[in-house]
């Protein structure tokens, strides 16, 4: 072929075809000389533009260079060098905003679960591991803001913010599960019969806690956790959330759980035996935690479908990455239409994951029904991509070092935590039960 | 063999792996050594678990095979690999070696090794030689690229896995002026290892690039067209194997889960009672059924076997069986997700199977090609 009949062909491919036209006509056309990345970035306003980049730029920098290393074996120097970097950049605090913390000046032009998601993309998009391990901290701090307790904020996020600010981490960690029981908490049927191990029994000036909680995301490098019990001789109406500081007698760290992936976040044992709190580390108020339990669940379970999309996108990149470098018989596999269906597919399906994402999470209030659809089609479509990335890839897929195999590995725990998916697929009919109820008797 | 005694025979087997395999791999939480691989190897050759090689003549493969000899050593296959799949893979990696050497009339020298492996295809995906694929339908035509791509020559490399390192691969090879299949061995000195540390799943393996770096130390006393025959046993035999090992896994899973669903309470009831539960579960079953019978059915036709046949069955069950365990780890909740319960290492284990040796992508490319020149 001729080097003139292939500039012909080239002119019919939109983007190249499009530099030939006149800049207003190429801004209309959506066709501006750029990444896609940076299209959608600046469809933004000012302060979450900035934000997005802000995590991108971290992400790359700090978290992507070690994220295999991070998944091989426990580094704990190299952790800690991470999650003060994090801390540093406003990261470990967003959960307020100035004065309050580091969160976007934007806070007003979107809701707090959007930025969230906004940073939780960009971060797994680096490592699933190292991003759950700095959102684990935000999840671990949301009932503390969610109280609606401004005295709370003061005595227990303002702090921990500023430390962070300072490179002096403190991380916050949430803990609902008990041995045997994940869904029991995360699921009115479940909560309505179970019967809490973890209880509260008073004490003079507090509260004394006994039990065991399990998989509790950075429950190893916390220094506050949010944990929920019964008060005694009461049922899960009861629940409450206690703040219990690292440090305080009978409050021990248990094994930490060996994972299939995500394994840069440890998934921690946390014991207490009469582990005594003051009445002021109660968040929330009395028997106020499951209703507590079910907001912060609704306000992160968004950001968990974020996770999934990060995560899908890591696992596209390398395969668009992968593509663009191997050749077979004498031709880049990217040139092949077998693999750019699958490219497309991957790239058709990850934009379906965010659209959803930003639509949803632009509702100033997170409701049960649109965090779950969230949650459980991102998960899922995060498992189809990966699974396309490691399939485009054939036997290099099963490497570990081509990024696909970790990612199926880190989406996999999507579709289990914040809820299995079958808990939050009832979940959704639940939250319109009187809706899907009027449709009946109609 | 006939169908009873294959039957009773398989009962020993299912023996077997309950009274020797299955405490031994009980600990999920800890990667076992290859040499309790190999150990496991050797006892499942005692309980009598070969491939069917018996009646052949020559390489007269097509009308010789007794099908309950397949079908003795499909599920037995599947019933080791419910305990662990690696001890199922390197039986049958092992035994498909023996087998080359048998129906290629013997070899002599390092043929004789211990540990032979047979590469009959490569290991890189879409980029390299994953599956040996459309070499029935490409060798007569000019398609040298592919070709070159397809066969490992000196340079290529070859992914394996294996619990033993190979002292000698036997490789087919092709000859591109003379457009002419041969299998040759090379023997521990022609070839270099380099480990690949972490791989996605068969943990108990080492999975290694083999480069062919020297030249072959001999050529099977075969011609062209028995070459060719044995090219695609060899890739349906292989194939069926993984199909085995496939099932097994699920089968594995579906043990574990109906004994965890029994046993976990959630509002004071086990937890197989919630219909999301019972969902899964009909999942499992109904994928471990449609195996098996696809299996069976094959198995009992050997004069039918075919690379197409075992390739076809391969890019549809491996992502049934996939997707069912999956549901079977998600019946776990948390507990799923950790090494200790075993299944997460069980999903591993099957999409390693269900991208080694040909993606469900490549097979659809290769049996729409492979009907179309039909």
């Amino acid at each position: 072929m001729s080097a003139s009949s292939t500039a012909s062909i080239d002119r019919y491919e939109p983007a190249i075809a499009m530099r030939h036209m006149r800049e207003l006509t190429r801004f209309l056309a959506g066709y501006a000389p750029s990444t896609i990345w940076e299209v959608d970035t600046a469809a933004f306003p000012g302060p979450l533009q900035q934000y997005r980049r802000s995590c991108r730029i971290f992400a790359q920098s700090w978290l992507k260079p070690y994220a295999l290393t991070m998944d091989a074996i426990k580094n704990s120097a190299l952790r800690d060098v991470i999650l003060r970097e994090a801390g540093k950049g406003g990261f470990l605090s967003d959960m307020l905003p100035w004065p309050l913390g580091a969160g976007s000046p934007g806070v007003f032009l979107k809701p707090l679960h959007f930025f969230s998601a906004i940073k939780m993309e960009e971060l797994c998009a680096a490592c699933g591991g190292l991003g759950l391990m700095i959102g684990a901290h935000g999840l671990g701090m949301a009932p503390i803001v969610l109280s609606g307790e401004v005295a709370a904020w003061w005595r227990f996020a303002v702090p921990m913010n500023q430390s962070n600010l300072r490179g002096d981490i403190r991380i916050a960690a949430y803990a609902i599960t008990e041995p045997a029981a994940g869904s029991d908490v995360e699921d009115t049927d479940g909560a309505r019969l179970y019967r809490p191990k973890m209880r509260a029994r008073r004490v003079p000036g507090g509260w004394s806690l006994t039990g065991r909680k399990v998989f509790i995301s950075g429950g190893d490098i916390a220094d506050s956790v949010c944990v929920f019990a019964a008060l005694e001789d009461e049922g899960m109406d009861s629940w409450t959330c206690f703040l219990v500081r690292k440090g305080m007698p009978g409050f021990a760290l248990g094994r930490n759980e060996l994972k299939m992936g995500q394994r840069a976040s440890s998934a921690s044992e946390l014991v207490f035996e009469d582990v005594v709190v003051p009445d002021n580390h109660v968040i929330g108020g009395l028997r106020n935690g499951w209703s507590l339990n079910r907001t912060v669940l609704n306000y992160s379970r968004m950001p968990v479908g974020a996770i999934a999309l990060g995560i899908a996108r890591n696992a596209f990149e390398a395969a668009l990455e992968f593509a663009a470098a191997h050749s077979l018989a004498g031709r880049k596999l990217a040139d092949y239409q077998e693999i750019q269906l699958m490219l497309a597919r991957m790239f058709t399906l990850t934009s379906a994951m965010r659209s959803m994402i930003w639509d949803s999470a632009s509702t100033w209030t997170a409701r049960q029904y649109k965090a779950s659809a969230v949650k459980v089609f991102c998960s899922d479509t995060a498992m189809q991509v990966c699974e396309l990335a490691m399939e485009l890839m054939g036997n290099h897929g099963l490497s570990a070092a081509h990024t696909a195999e970790k990612a199926y590995r880190d989406a996999r725990l999507t579709q289990i935590y914040e809820g299995t998916n079958q808990i939050n697929l009832l979940g959704i009919i639940e939250d319109q039960h009187e809706e899907i109820m009027a449709y009946a008797r109609e | 063999m006939h169908q009873n005694e294959a039957e009773e025979m398989l009962t020993h087997v299912e023996k077997f792996r309950m009274r020797h395999l299955d405490a031994l791999f009980a600990q999920s939480e800890q990667v076992v050594s290859q040499e309790t691989i190999r150990l496991c190897v050797a006892r499942a050759t005692e309980v009598g678990i070969a491939m069917p090689n018996t009646g052949y003549k020559g390489l007269d493969i097509n009308n010789n095979a007794g099908e309950a000899d397949w079908i003795f050593y499909l599920l037995s296959l599947a019933e080791i690999a419910s305990a662990n799949a690696a001890t199922a893979f390197e039986l049958h990696s092992r035994s498909l070696a023996r087998l080359v050497l048998e129906l290629a009339g013997g070899a002599k020298g390092p043929g004789k090794a211990a540990s032979p492996v047979v590469l009959i295809a490569g290991g890189n995906g879409l980029a390299r030689l994953s599956l040996a694929r459309l070499v029935h339908a490409r060798l007569d035509r000019e398609d040298d690229h592919f070709l070159r791509d397809y066969f490992p020559e000196r340079g290529s490399e070859i992914v394996h896995y294996y619990a033993e390192r190979p002292d000698c691969l036997i490789v087919p090879a092709f000859s591109l002026p003379a457009r002419q299949l041969s299998w040759q061995i090379y023997d521990a000195t022609a070839f270099t290892e380099t480990r690949i540390i972490l791989t996605h799943g068969l943990d108990e393996l080492d999975c290694g690039i083999l480069s062919l770096s020297g030249e072959p130390v001999q050529t099977l006393p075969v011609g062209h067209e028995d070459s060719l025959a044995l090219f695609r046993h060899c890739l349906t035999v292989n194939t069926l194997g993984l199909l085995a090992m496939a099932l097994g896994l699920l089968m594995g899973a579906q043990r574990r889960m109906l004994r965890y669903t029994a046993e976990r309470q959630q509002g004071g009831a086990p937890i197989k009672e919630h219909a999301a539960i019972r969902l899964m579960e009909g999942q499992v079953e109904s994928a471990c059924v449609t195996a098996r019978a696809a299996l069976k059915g094959l198995a009992l036709s050997p004069q039918n076997f075919s690379p197409d046949a075992a390739y076809a069955l391969k890019a549809n069950l491996l992502p049934a069986l996939c997707q069912a365990a999956n549901a079977a780890l998600q019946a776990f909740g948390g507990y799923g997700y950790m090494r200790d319960y075993g299944m997460e290492k069980i999903v591993r284990d099957l999409n390693t199977l269900k991208l080694c040796f040909g993606t469900p992508t490549e097979i659809l490319l290769y049996l729409s090609e492979s009907r179309r020149i039909a």
